[in-house]
């Protein structure tokens, strides 16, 4: 009895609340996400990393926010099982009033809640494997094959959302069947009428939150402003913290504060509809704080995340144009021969393009001491407590030289125009911000390259940022014949592969060849005259360039897994608002159509309608809009400037803003699309 | 015989807004298989007594004995029962079920009870009360009235000694008000059942052995037909 009972309720649920079950479903589907996400394979990655850099921060920041969504989903799933509490009371009072014991609703209850629960669990599961399929898509598509966020599926995460779910959905069910044990049959019969329209909340109270509140939003900027992310996570946590206790006090106060303002305004207030539009936000708002908190604090870090990992996503972008060789192969000092990988490459018909050639060098400064001379201007000017020559490695302390052929066979792979130079003359390769300082010096005649004659600068991007390239930052090019005087520093080679290899190509490669590494810039040491060289083994030759950078450098991870959580995060928050508003649909059509009933007509109250979403769709975003663009301003300005340790953007602040900019016009954007798309849902359900 | 005794019932609601006195000092008793009709206007405290002696709420003062026991000294659970077994309801709200059928919800609690279900006698009350075809239809399908008339076969099908019926005719036009009142009447007669019934409807109060009129919480009027 109790059973066929229970199966058929669960049916008539899955009709009559779609709602509740896409709750559910979603919930589920968010938890699988994020779980899936934690276990990928590139965020361990991540979080390897950070640990071997000694800081556990990175853990900390998961534990944080695994418990922020954890909060959030528990939140959802008791709003849902209240809601429908409210709903059912009524049935369960007539249960009760049949004779069926308090016990036995309970069991009823529980029984019911478990059908629905694994339906959900299930669909949930289902969709957030589609969904993370689908990101991981997208994320290869513009990495062009080559960066994988997040397993297709992953077991770990699999197991920890039906862990959480159940969890979750275990206590709460159970503790709402308790409630039900509690309540008397009289509450029971009539709850619904007990539960509406809590008064109106103390004035003075609300409008002393209302500024606690303020003070809360602007310390939170303070902190991170005061000492942003680097080596201390407590001070992003605290942040963090300081956003949502301002943003859920905001909520607490802002309807007293409302309310005053519009008690004043008596001209408003009685224009056609505005009192009951006002009512009803009133009247609303007191039960829906918790969602407007919950809603602003997600969007205030959907927009932090973005924004975050675009300016990372930026960087990365930029690290890859001063990389323009696909591949570069180098060996230092003595000379040894790299034409056997040449050999295999084209073999493999890996190669479009390539140039084997040296770089060469002189116990001599001339030019790197320009160098250090700009860099520690830069340094100091920053307020960056370092050394241009502790950035330096120690195989580049001299200044670096190119062959006039080799030279003009590298521009040419890189589509650049070749160069003019004869047999007495030299010139010079550098990044942008050293050509001013060098041009000066060398034509003011302060710097002698033995006698030859300068004919000027080139500063295209030549693989010329972090050391091991075409030298650090700048490189001199002389005629052919000057190198016979010269050292050899470096046997290269670079090239160009065709559009087809993968990254498993290379690897292979990399297999294939004994004597042949990944150049990994991390392992390094220290020297005596505390610069510090590449920990390289003997007879080790070392693979760079773009592709090498695609698959080792975290930044794109992070990049990847930060807008991966700020979607997840943007999805949170407008989840939370339409629930809320699908949910009070029925009373909405009631309310609606008693209006009907008074005289007003349908366009006008649509417009109502409109105004009432408007309002509460406005109400969230804007205090997130404002918190989190501070927030992300002095993180994206961070992130900027302290991910090139040598001064590559020319302009960090239009950057900074530019970024902003697009972060908040996806997340404007996305909310808008939310918002339409409940909109029309309700007004289907409302109207007709 | 006693079945029913109030004694000084009261019952108020008190916020910090306003004190309505719902029930304020009503005592009553009703005989074994008497047919009593309480009436009065709308706020009068109907309902509020009802749910009194029904002991669906407690009540701010007094106390209400159903053959002899007293409801407030019951354990919920034990009251429950107690309900199950003595007491039926016929409500303002028809209270069915919604995803059981018309027949699942009349023996619904007759199986929570575990009793065996007389389907002749089901099928002489929904005879009489004019949904004999309505048996396997869903709730909803029905009309406001036949639903009405459902809940009522419900309550006469568990034979209790006690029917509570607020406005059970309320949603009925004034001769089918009449017939089904006098189904009630015959049931009650033919299984020496007590009926209290709330009306506003003074053809039905007529048909009562005794009628109570509330004013204010007070019972202002008590009469024999
Ligand atoms: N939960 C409650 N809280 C506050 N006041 C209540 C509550 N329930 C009932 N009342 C008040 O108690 C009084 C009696 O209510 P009751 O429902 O008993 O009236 P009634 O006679 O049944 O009216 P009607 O004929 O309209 O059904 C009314 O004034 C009502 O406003
Ligand atoms: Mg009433």
């Amino acid at each position: 009895m109790l059973i066929k009972l229970s199966l058929r309720n669960s049916r008539h649920q899955l009709k009559e609340y779609g709602i509740y079950i896409i709750t559910m479903i979603i919930s589920v589907c968010l938890l699988y996400c994020f779980n899936s996400f934690v276990f990928s394979e590139m965020f361990q990655k991540v979080v390897a990393l950070f640990s071997i850099s000694g800081s556990s921060g990175m853990k900390i920041i998961v534990v944080f926010y695994s418990t922020i969504m954890v909060f959030i989903i528990g939140w959802l799933i008791s709003y849902m099982l209240n809601f429908m509490l409210r709903k059912r009371s009524a049935e369960f009072g007539t249960y009760l009033l049949l004779g069926m014991e308090k016990r036995q609703i309970v069991e009823l209850y529980i029984l019911e809640n478990s059908i629905l629960g694994v339906i959900s669990l299930f669909g949930g599961l289902i969709l957030g494997i589609g969904i993370t399929n689908i990101f991981n898509f997208f994320a290869k598509k513009i990495s062009e094959g080559i960066v994988i966020v997040l397993n297709g599926f992953s077991y770990n995460a699999f197991f920890l959302t039906l862990l959480y779910f159940v969890v979750l959905f275990g206590v709460l069910t159970i503790s709402v069947g308790i409630k039900i044990r509690k309540l008397k049959l009289i509450t029971l019969i009539n709850y619904e009428r007990f539960n509406e329209a809590p008064g109106m909340k103390d004035l003075k109270k609300g409008v002393v939150l209302f500024v606690l509140s303020l003070l809360g939003g602007i310390s939170s900027i303070f902190v991170l402003y005061k000492q942003p992310l680097e080596e201390s996570n407590n001070n992003l946590i605290l942040g963090c913290s300081f956003v949502i206790i301002c943003l859920f006090l905001l909520y607490y106060g802002i309807c007293p504060f409302i309310f005053l303002c519009v008690k004043r305004s008596k001209s408003w207030k009685y224009k056609s509809g505005n009192i009951f539009l006002f009512r009803n936000f009133a009247n609303r708002i007191n039960k829906i704080t918790i969602q407007l908190g919950l809603a602003s604090s997600a969007l205030v870090f959907s927009l932090l995340f973005l924004s975050t990992g675009i300016s990372y996503g930026n960087n990365v972008m930029e690290l890859l144009q001063l990389n323009p060789f696909d591949v570069v192969i180098l060996h230092k000092g003595e000379k040894t021969s790299l034409r056997p990988y040449y050999e295999y490459l084209e073999k493999e018909k890996l190669i479009d393009d390539s140039c084997l050639y040296n770089l060469y060098t002189t116990n001599r400064t001339a030019i790197m001491s320009i160098r250090n001379e700009e860099l520690d201007e830069y340094f100091k000017r920053e307020g960056i407590n370092i050394e241009a020559k502790e950035y330096l490695y120690d195989e580049n302390k001299w200044d670096m030289y190119i062959k006039y052929s080799d030279y003009n066979s590298l521009r040419d792979m890189l589509g650049y125009k070749p160069v003019k130079m004869s047999d007495d003359e030299f010139m010079i390769h550098c990044m942008p911000y050293l050509s001013k300082g060098i041009q000066e010096q060398v034509s003011q005649k302060k710097v002698d390259v033995s006698s030859l004659k300068f004919i000027g600068i080139r500063d295209e991007e030549f693989q010329q940022y972090d050391g091991y390239g075409n030298g650090q930052e700048v490189l001199i090019v002389v005629p052919d014949e000057y190198v016979d005087k010269l050292q050899l520093a470096y046997s290269m080679l670079a090239a160009d592969l065709t559009a087809s290899v993968k990254i498993s190509d290379l690897e292979k490669f990399v297999l294939k060849f004994d004597s042949l590494e990944v150049m990994e810039t991390n392992i390094i040491e220290g020297t005596e005259d505390s610069m510090t060289k590449l920990s390289a083994k003997k007879g080790v030759d070392y693979l760079n360039g773009r592709y090498v950078l695609l698959a080792t450098k975290v930044q794109i991870v992070l990049a990847a897994s930060l807008c991966f959580l700020g979607t997840i995060m943007s999805m949170i928050a407008c989840f939370v608002l339409a629930i809320h508003f699908l949910s009070d649909n029925l009373i909405a059509r009631q309310r609606y159509a008693v209006l009907n009933i008074l005289g007003y007509d349908k366009k006008m109250l649509l417009k109502l309608f409109e105004k009432y979403i408007f309002a509460y769709y406005l109400l969230p975003i804007v205090p997130a809009l404002i918190l989190g663009v501070g927030m992300a301003y002095v993180t994206v300005a961070q992130v900027t400037k302290d991910f090139f340790i040598i001064p590559v953007f020319t302009e960090t602040l239009g950057i900074t803003l530019n970024i902003l900019g697009v972060s908040v016009l996806l997340i404007i954007m996305s909310f808008i699309m939310y918002a339409v798309i409940t909109y029309l849902l309700s007004r289907k359900e409302v109207f007709t | 015989m006693e079945i029913v005794k109030a004694v000084g019932l009261k019952k108020y609601y008190i916020t910090e807004t306003y004190e309505v006195r719902a029930l304020d000092d009503v005592s009553l008793s009703i005989a074994d298989g008497e047919f009593l009709a309480v009436v009065g206007t709308s706020g009068s405290g109907k309902t509020t007594l009802l749910n009194m002696l029904g002991g669906l709420d407690v009540p701010t003062e007094g106390g209400v004995w159903i053959r002899g026991s007293s409801l407030k000294d019951m354990e919920p659970e034990e009251r429950t029962i107690f309900r199950r077994r003595n007491i039926g309801f016929v409500f303002q709200q028809y209270n069915l079920v919604p995803v059981l059928s018309v027949y699942e919800n009349i023996v619904l609690p007759l199986r929570l009870d575990g009793t065996r279900i007389d389907e002749e006698l089901l099928g002489e009350v929904a005879e009489s009360l004019g949904i004999i075809e309505k048996l396997e239809r869903l709730p909803q399908t029905l009309s406001g009235g036949q639903q009405q008339r459902a809940a009522i076969a419900r309550a006469l099908m568990a034979k209790p000694a006690l029917i509570l019926a607020d406005e059970p005719t309320g949603n009925l036009d004034s001769a089918t008000s009449m017939e089904v009142t006098g189904l009630l009447r015959s049931c009650a007669e033919r299984f020496h059942q007590t009926m209290v019934v709330v009306t506003h409807q003074e053809e039905v109060a007529q048909m009562a052995d005794l009628i109570v009129r509330l004013e204010d919480g007070r019972i202002c009027e008590r009469g024999e037909r």
